[in-house]
This record gives structure tokens, C-alpha cells and sequence, in this order.
């Protein structure tokens, strides 16, 4: 009882429909803007509504956290912003650009300039140097060699993996392939970084290095995140936290001047509520 | 329920690697077809063609024993990738001897359905072979289908056998493999970085001359043992090995540290996948080196040898020679003969002399000494120069369609081997007073068309004096000859044919007794002519000309299989990796490579990897094939009957495209599979 009393004193109930879209923000321009987005899946006979009428704002440097069940539409909003869906209805602007009026032969491009990327299963090329995962993005841009090589060193020594540039994914551990993932990731700056359960595949010590990690990044930088995960603790480093539910935004909680623990727990008051999947 | 299974998996199996269950239906094609020749009648006919069945037993089993390794090699690189099904099995409570059986009976399967599919084809492709035979031999080729219960039966035996040998060694396998090992195949295959390492250049270097060595060894003999071969042999193992080896470490060495060039033009994928599929890959890539330098070197030496058949043809220029000895002979009986059977287009009869100078024999004999071919052949009748009146030379060009030319009557002329002329040109040039019965030579006087001189008995051997009528009145008639133009070509089993219409015939055998200087000591001049009169002409010699033509054949069997073998494992092996490549290039696409430049990027990563077996492939047999071809010109021919080496290019270039072609087949598809799947 008392934790859901503390997460009424900043949080939007499904009951009075959720309406982050029309909240007010101090940057008049969010760079993530989703309008009203569904998708369906199926055929005739199976529709299955995996988002139902989803609308929610990011702002510039802002760090948000996207929560839920397995099933609740968590990685299909992600993968509908990060053009690798579609969605059925509605709109998603990214710095103003409508990405799902993008043409087919336009999206490579549109993700090489303002998204990055980060998985659980990191994703990195086994057969590359973490040098060369880290530079990839922007040897596909076209970036001259010794720009490449001077952004790659600035960043993995942000990301604390500079001596294990020359090893390749398989000699190092879960935490650095992660560190290295994320370097890829924000390489290009990216206007919006979407981590799908970053530390989904990391132990505790890793993940809490990385977490910090991408914090400093999100402060220092300025970078904007967006992170699906399950994990409560790891939602905790958010600014902001969107939990679905059957495809619909449940509820939302701001982390504001709290200290990370009482967030942490205002979190799992949430994920109480929704009745479900709640983690230890 | 296992039966079920089998029949379901083997379908899938079927249709996963389609290009290698295709490869092995062609193998039982070419079996077949090839096969048909060791039961086939129209051989019969052919003298010397008995051998032929022989060599084609001796390449199938050759081909049994290469594809029994080769299918057992596939069938379990096959098993390895289906390691976590089979895992799945196994955890399903399925006892190890049932996956066994199961594995069994899907290969089975797979080997039915091959040949089933195969042996049609083979049906149709005998006939193709059919229809080159008869090519090769001028026979009127015509089109009829033809089963035969032995071809199959002998096709059925060879595929038996390798599929016993792949099935056996895989139902091992599977009974002796744990669950545990099962499901480490898959992570076994993920871990493969190349690393630098400064000692790739010197084993590659090292690997590069052992190489060289092993090509001097083989090619040369300098030992002139079986040592030679022996070392040379293990000279190619080492530099394959060590190329193979060495390769991914040098490359990665000398051009990871690169960023100036790696960074560029998208290499950086394309090195690092190129470098890991070769360390990941060497001995396979070894192996296909080895296939595919057979391959290229049968085919090369194959066409060197159809090349060198077709040359003894083509110096053949009259269809029919019949030969009398000792005295110009009236051959109006064999005339009126051959008139009655064959159609005639022109013949002509006339004498070949001889007198007691040899100032053009020294020449010619020092020729042949100066190529090195051995020995110099004696025969009693060329002890001495030959000669033809120039009636009978304007005669015998106007019949072969040559370009007319003026001879002075006051002159004489020479007709030679190409090989002949320069040195031929200097003699009368140096030798002012040379002349025949006191006619002197013709400053440009030396023609060198195809002339029937290249062997014994023709029109002189390697040479003839053309002299003027007058002149032979004093001079010794060698032998007769007539010489006839048919109207169609004669086909090889048509000499047959003249000597049961011509009583008193015999064929011509040459080299059959020659008789050698040695150390300067004559042993003996020998005459092949006893008291008959000789047939010869465009398909004379036959017994050569088959052992030719079949070695060949037996060249280009080995080669087809051994290429499309070779292929289908490169292109089976970068297919199955195709989850790999798809999950790499969705990463690509996440990081915004367009979906265009992923293909261009995989496709140049093709073309690397099945360039790269090539390149020892092709540089071992160019020079195998350049030293055989040479060789075995020496041994046909005691001159070059070919003007230069180009021919030996030639005969590369050809074999080299038909490879090329044939491959390029293998790498269109597995670029189409694989823009298919993804």
C-alpha cells in the first residue's frame, strides 16, 4: 500500500488515460515523437494487436525506460521505432522526420545517421576486432580512416575497453562485448540509442558497470536512450519509465530528484500493479 | 515413425544442400555415360579401341575411391551442422543406434533419389559422349536412345560402393557421438579469430618454394627415379599445407594494422570473413586445391593429347594412300575398286625416288638431333634424300586444294615440316653449286603445307625434293603411291572396309621395327615393307590414334569429377553458413548498410573464397600441363608439327575456360541461393 501511494505522487494510471504526449517539456522539440502507433500481426481469421494506440514523447538527452511482461509489446514498439517494423497505424517522428512514411531504399541510411543500437546478444561481428566492431558504423559512412581511428580511442576509453581493442569478441567477457556494443552504438551520435535488455546477458557486476556507464554517457554526452528491459534495477538509471501492458502504456513514473533507490522501488510498486513478471 | 522421419529429413536434406545432392545425381550421369563405353559395339569395330573399357574401369575406380571419401566427408560435415537436431533426438530419449539407423536410411535415401535422377541424365549424356566419339573418329553420328542393363548395373555397383563406405563411416560416427559433443559443434564453429603472427610470411614464403621445388622435380626428373616424383609430391603437400596455413595469418599481418586501406571501400567485413573462412577452412580448401589442380591438369593434358590426335590427323591430308614398293605400279585395279564402293573426287598415282645424296637427310638429322628427341630412326628406305617429279607435285597440290604455283622446269624445289624450312633455306642459300642432276634449287623455293610427310611411307619422310621430270629418269624408284580425295569424308571404320574389297592389302603399321644409331654405330637400317602393297591415310595408324583419343576420354572424366565435386563441397561449405551470413548481414543492416551493398559485399566474399583454391590450382597444373604437353609432343612427333608453344596455350586456354565455365556455374548458384534464403 505504501509503495503504491508512492507511485501515485508521480504517476499517470491506465484508468486516467495516459497522456505524456500532451506533458508539457521544457525543450519544445522531443526528437522522439510516436503518435497514436498499432500494429497487428496475423492473417485473416489471427489478429493478434500487439500495439494498441501507443503515443509518447523523448526529449533531447533524455533516458527513458520502456517496461512490461514478455508479450506486452515491449521489443515491437522498439524494433516499429528503429524502422526494422512497420507499424499498421499511427506515426512515429524522429527529429520531426516521419520514419514510417520512410521509402524502403532510404531506411539503411536513416538508421546510419540517428540510431543506434544496442541487443542482449550484443550483436557484434565475431570475426572483427572490438577495434574494428566500434569503427564498423563508421567505416559505412564513409569517415576518413584517421578520423575512425581517433573517435574509436575517445570512445573506448569513455567505455573503459581501450586495452581490449585488438582482442576479438570471443577473448573478452560479456561485459566488454556490452561496452563495446554501446560504443558502436553511439559512434555515429546518433540522435536516439535503443538498448533492447542491454544487460539481459551480463552478471551483476557487468551490468552494473555498464549501466554507469551509459548513465555518465547520458549525461555527459547528452545522449538520448531508449531501453526495453525487464529489470527493475537497470530501469532504475532512467530518467523516465513507460511500463506496458497488453500493447498499451500502463503507466509511466519519473525518476526526478529521487536517489535511484527509492526509484528502484517506486519501479517495483509498478510492476506490482501490473500484476505480473515482477523481477527480484 | 523413424522411417517417417527419415523420408522427411531426407526430402529437407535434399533441398538444403540441393547443390550438392545435384552434384552427386551428375556423378552418377557421368558414370554412366562414361561407363556406356565399356560395353559400347561401335568401339568393337575399331582397331586398338579394346584398350579404351580398360582405362575407363581404371578412372571409375579411381573416381570410386576419390567420391567414397569425398561423399563420406560430406555426409558428416552435413551431420555436424544438423549436430543440435540430432542432439535433440538423442535428448528425446531416441537411442544412439536408432539416430544411427535414421542417419542411415536418410543417406540411403538421398543416394536412391541421386541416382534415380541421375541415371536419365546419364542416358542423355551417353549419347552427347556418343556423339564426340564419333566426331573424334569421323563417323556419321545418329541420335538413338539406348538402355543399357549393364551400364546400369556397372553405375549401380560403383555408387553402391561409395555410398556403403559414407554411410558406414557416418553410422559410426553417430553411434559413438554424445549429446555433449553434439551440442559443441555449433560453438566449435563460432570461435575463429585470425591473429597476425610475423612467422606467416616466412612458412608462406618457405611454403611458396617448396612449391616451385616440387613442380622442378616432377617436370625435370633430374634424379630420373621414382624419387623425383616421390619428393616432388611431398614438395606440393608442404607448400599446400603451408599456403593453406599461413595465408590468413600473412594477410591479416601485413593489412590489419592498415586502417588507411581496411577502412576503405567497405573492406573491412570482406578481409576479416575472407581470412576467418580460410583459417576455419584450411584443410578443406587444401583438398579442394588438390581436386581442383587434378582437375585442371587432366583437362589440360586432355586437350593436349585430342590436340596432338588431331594434328596426326591433319597432317593425313590424302584420304586414301595405297603404297607399292620398289617400282612405279599401275593401281588401276585399286582404282576401279575404291571408284565402285567410295565416292571418288580425284586420285592420282605417282613415284616416290631416290638416289645416293643426302645433303637435305644431314640437315634433317641434324635438326632432330639439335631438338633433343634421341635417337635418330634409320630406315633403309630413307637413307638417302626422296624425290617427286614436279608433274606429280602440281598434280598432288591441285588435288588438295592448295594455291596454285609456277614451278620453273629448269629448277628444283623442296616440300618439308615447318620445322625444316629455315634450315633447309640456309642450305641452298650457303650452297651455291647444290643441285639434282644438274638442276640447282629455287632461291625461295620451300613450301611447307600438310603434305602426308610426318611419318614414314608418305610423300618422303619429313621432306621431298621437288625436281623437275627430267631429272628422275636416272634415279632409283623408292616406292609408288596413290593417293585419293573422296568426295565425303571416310569415316575410321572404312579402312576396314578397302582392305576386304582389296585383295593383297595390308594397313600400314608404322614404327612398328626401327632400328637406332648408337654411339655412333650404325645397327642396321630396317625396312617395314615386306611383299605387300600398304594402306594408309586420313584414319591410317588407327591403333594410335585410339589409344589417343582414349586417354583423352578417361582425362576428361576424371576432370568432370573432380571439378564438380571439388565445387560442390566449396559451395555446400559457404552455404551452410548461411545463418551466419544472414545474421551478419541483419547486423549490417541495423548499422545502415543498404540491403544492395550487403549482396555486393557477400558476393565479393564469394568470389574470394572460390577464387582462392584456384590459385594453387592453376599454377601447379599450368606448368604440369606445360611440361607433359611438351613431352609428349617429343614422343609423337620427332619434329614439331606445331609451329611454336602456342598451341600448348591453346590447349590451356581451353581447358582453363571450360573449368572456368563450369565453375562459374557453381558460383552463379550458390550466389543465387543464397540471395534466395536471406
Amino acid at each position: 500500500m505504501t509503495s503504491i501511494q508512492r507511485t501515485s505522487s508521480n504517476a499517470t494510471t491506465e484508468n486516467s488515460k495516459f497522456t505524456s504526449l500532451n506533458t508539457p517539456t521544457s525543450h519544445p522539440i522531443p526528437v522522439l515523437r510516436v503518435e497514436h502507433i498499432e500494429k497487428y500481426y496475423g492473417s485473416r481469421g489471427t489478429v493478434t494487436k500487439a500495439l494498441d494506440d501507443i503515443s509518447f514523447q523523448v526529449r533531447p538527452g533524455e533516458y527513458v525506460s520502456i517496461m512490461g511482461a514478455s508479450g506486452s509489446g515491449k521489443t515491437t514498439l522498439l524494433n516499429c521505432i528503429s524502422t526494422i517494423d512497420t507499424v499498421s497505424a499511427g506515426h512515429i517522428f524522429l527529429d520531426g522526420k516521419d520514419i514510417t512514411s520512410i521509402d524502403d531504399n532510404d531506411i539503411a541510411a536513416f538508421r546510419r545517421d540517428n540510431l543506434g543500437f544496442v541487443f542482449q546478444d550484443f550483436n557484434l561481428l565475431a570475426t572483427l576486432t572490438l577495434e574494428e566492431n566500434i569503427a564498423l558504423p563508421l567505416t559505412i559512412s564513409g569517415i576518413s580512416p584517421k578520423e575512425i581511428d581517433d573517435r574509436v580511442y575517445k570512445i573506448a576509453e569513455k567505455l573503459q575497453i581501450s586495452n581490449a581493442l585488438q582482442k576479438f569478441p570471443s577473448q573478452v567477457s560479456g561485459g566488454q562485448k556490452q561496452r563495446c556494443a554501446f560504443a558502436r552504438a553511439v559512434i555515429c551520435d546518433p540522435k536516439l540509442v535503443m538498448a533492447d535488455e542491454p544487460t539481459g546477458a551480463l552478471d551483476s557486476h557487468s551490468s552494473r558497470i555498464l549501466l554507469e556507464i551509459m548513465s555518465n554517457l547520458n549525461k555527459d554526452l547528452g545522449a538520448t536512450i531508449l531501453m526495453v528491459t525487464h529489470d527493475a534495477f537497470c530501469a532504475s538509471y532512467a530518467d523516465r519509465i513507460l511500463f506496458l501492458k497488453d500493447g498499451k502504456i500502463f503507466n509511466e513514473i519519473r525518476k526526478g530528484e529521487k536517489t535511484r533507490s527509492i526509484f528502484y522501488h517506486e519501479i517495483l510498486d509498478v510492476l506490482s500493479l501490473l500484476g505480473g513478471d515482477r523481477p527480484c | 515413425m523413424l522411417r517417417k522421419l527419415s523420408i522427411r529429413n531426407a526430402k529437407r536434406q535434399s533441398r538444403e544442400y540441393s547443390l550438392y545432392f545435384i552434384t552427386l545425381a551428375c556423378t552418377v550421369s557421368f558414370m554412366y555415360a562414361f561407363n556406356t563405353l565399356v560395353f559400347s559395339d561401335m568401339l568393337k569395330t575399331f582397331s586398338g579401341a579394346e584398350i579404351l573399357p580398360y582405362m575407363i574401369v581404371a578412372a571409375s575406380l579411381l573416381v570410386v575411391l576419390v567420391m567414397g571419401w569425398i561423399v563420406g566427408y560430406m555426409t558428416n560435415f552435413i551431420l555436424k551442422k544438423r549436430s543440435r537436431e540430432l542432439s535433440i533426438y538423442m535428448l528425446s530419449g531416441i537411442p544412439n543406434r536408432s539416430v544411427s539407423r535414421l542417419v542411415f536410411y536418410e543417406n540411403a535415401l538421398i543416394g536412391a533419389f541421386a541416382f534415380v535422377l541421375g541415371l536419365p541424365v546419364g542416358i542423355l549424356l551417353s549419347q552427347i559422349l556418343e556423339s564426340v566419339l564419333d566426331h573424334m573418329f569421323g563417323i556419321k553420328y545418329t541420335f538413338r536412345l539406348h538402355f543399357s542393363w549393364n551400364t546400369t548395373g556397372l553405375t549401380l555397383l560403383y555408387f553402391f560402393v561409395i555410398l556403403f563406405h559414407a554411410i558406414r563411416k557416418n553410422r559410426r560416427w553417430v553411434r559413438k557421438i554424445s549429446v555433449h559433443d553434439l551440442l559443441m559443434f555449433d560453438r566449435q564453429n563460432e570461435k575463429i579469430p585470425v591473429t597476425g603472427n610475423a612467422f606467416a610470411a616466412v612458412v608462406l614464403v618457405l611454403s611458396v618454394l617448396s612449391g616451385c621445388v616440387g613442380i622442378f622435380l616432377i617436370t625435370t626428373l633430374p634424379l630420373g627415379n621414382g624419387y623425383d616424383i616421390l619428393m616432388g609430391i611431398i614438395c606440393l603437400v608442404l607448400f599446400l599445407i603451408g599456403f593453406f596455413q599461413s595465408i590468413p595469418a600473412f594477410l591479416v599481418t601485413h593489412f590489419a594494422g592498415r586502417n588507411e586501406w581496411k577502412y576503405r571501400h567497405n573492406r573491412l567485413v570482406i578481409f576479416r570473413e575472407f581470412t576467418a573462412k580460410i583459417r576455419s577452412t584450411s584443410a578443406v580448401l587444401g583438398v579442394l586445391s588438390v581436386l581442383f589442380m587434378l582437375s585442371l591438369t587432366f583437362m589440360g593434358i586432355g586437350t593436349s593429347v585430342y590436340m596432338i590426335a588431331d594434328q596426326h590427323v591433319e597432317q593425313r591430308v590424302f584420304d586414301i594412300m595405297i603404297l607399292h614398293q620398289s617400282e612405279l605400279y599401275d593401281f588401276a585395279a585399286y582404282e576401279n575398286a575404291l571408284r565402285s564402293n567410295f565416292p571418288i573426287r580425284s586420285c592420282h598415282s605417282y613415284g616416290i625416288y631416290t638416289d645416293e645424296k643426302d645433303d637435305f637427310l644431314t640437315v634433317r638429322n641434324r635438326v632432330i638431333a639439335d631438338t633433343g628427341n634421341g635417337d635418330i630412326f634409320l630406315y633403309k628406305e630413307y637413307k638417302y634424300d626422296t624425290y617427286m617429279r614436279q608433274s606429280d607435285y602440281k598434280k598432288l597440290r591441285e588435288l588438295l586444294g592448295y594455291r596454285s604455283i609456277s614451278l620453273d622446269p629448269s629448277l628444283c624445289y623442296v616440300h618439308c615440316m615447318p620445322a625444316l624450312e629455315k634450315d633447309f633455306q640456309s642450305l641452298i642459300r650457303e650452297r651455291a653449286d647444290l643441285n639434282r642432276a644438274g638442276y640447282s634449287f629455287a632461291a625461295d623455293g620451300i613450301f611447307c603445307e600438310p603434305f602426308n610427310q610426318m611419318e614414314t611411307y608418305g610423300n618422303g619422310w619429313d621432306y621431298c625434293v621437288i625436281v623437275p621430270d627430267k631429272a628422275v629418269s636416272r634415279m632409283k624408284v623408292l616406292y609408288s603411291l596413290l593417293a585419293v580425295i573422296t568426295e565425303a569424308p571416310l569415316d575410321s571404320s572404312d579402312p576396314k572396309r578397302i582392305m576386304q574389297l582389296c585383295d593383297g592389302l595390308v594397313p600400314l603399321a608404322r614404327n612398328a621395327a626401327v632400328s637406332t644409331v648408337v654411339d655412333n654405330i650404325d645397327l642396321g637400317a630396317t625396312s617395314l615393307l615386306k611383299d605387300a602393297d600398304y594402306l594408309s591415310g586420313r584414319w591410317g595408324d588407327q591403333d594410335n590414334l585410339v589409344i589417343y583419343y582414349s586417354m583423352a576420354i578417361c582425362l576428361f572424366y576424371l576432370a568432370l569429377i573432380f571439378e564438380i565435386v571439388g565445387s560442390a563441397i566449396l559451395a555446400t561449405q559457404i552455404l551452410s553458413d548461411r545463418e551466419k551470413t544472414r545474421r551478419q548481414a541483419h547486423i549490417l543492416s541495423q548499422l545502415g548498410m543498404n540491403e544492395k551493398l550487403i549482396t555486393q559485399l557477400n558476393n565479393r566474399r564469394f568470389t574470394l573464397i572460390f577464387l582462392l583454391p584456384l590459385l594453387p590450382a592453376f599454377m601447379i597444373s599450368g606448368s604440369f600441363v606445360y611440361i607433359t604437353a611438351l613431352k609428349m609432343r617429343s614422343a609423337v612427333f620427332h619434329f614439331n608439327a606445331m609451329d611454336n608453344h602456342l598451341w600448348i596455350v591453346r590447349a590451356l586456354g581451353i581447358s582453363y575456360i571450360f573449368f572456368v565455365l563450369l565453375y562459374g556455374i557453381y558460383y552463379i548458384a550458390v550466389q543465387e541461393a543464397s540471395i534466395r534464403r536471406s
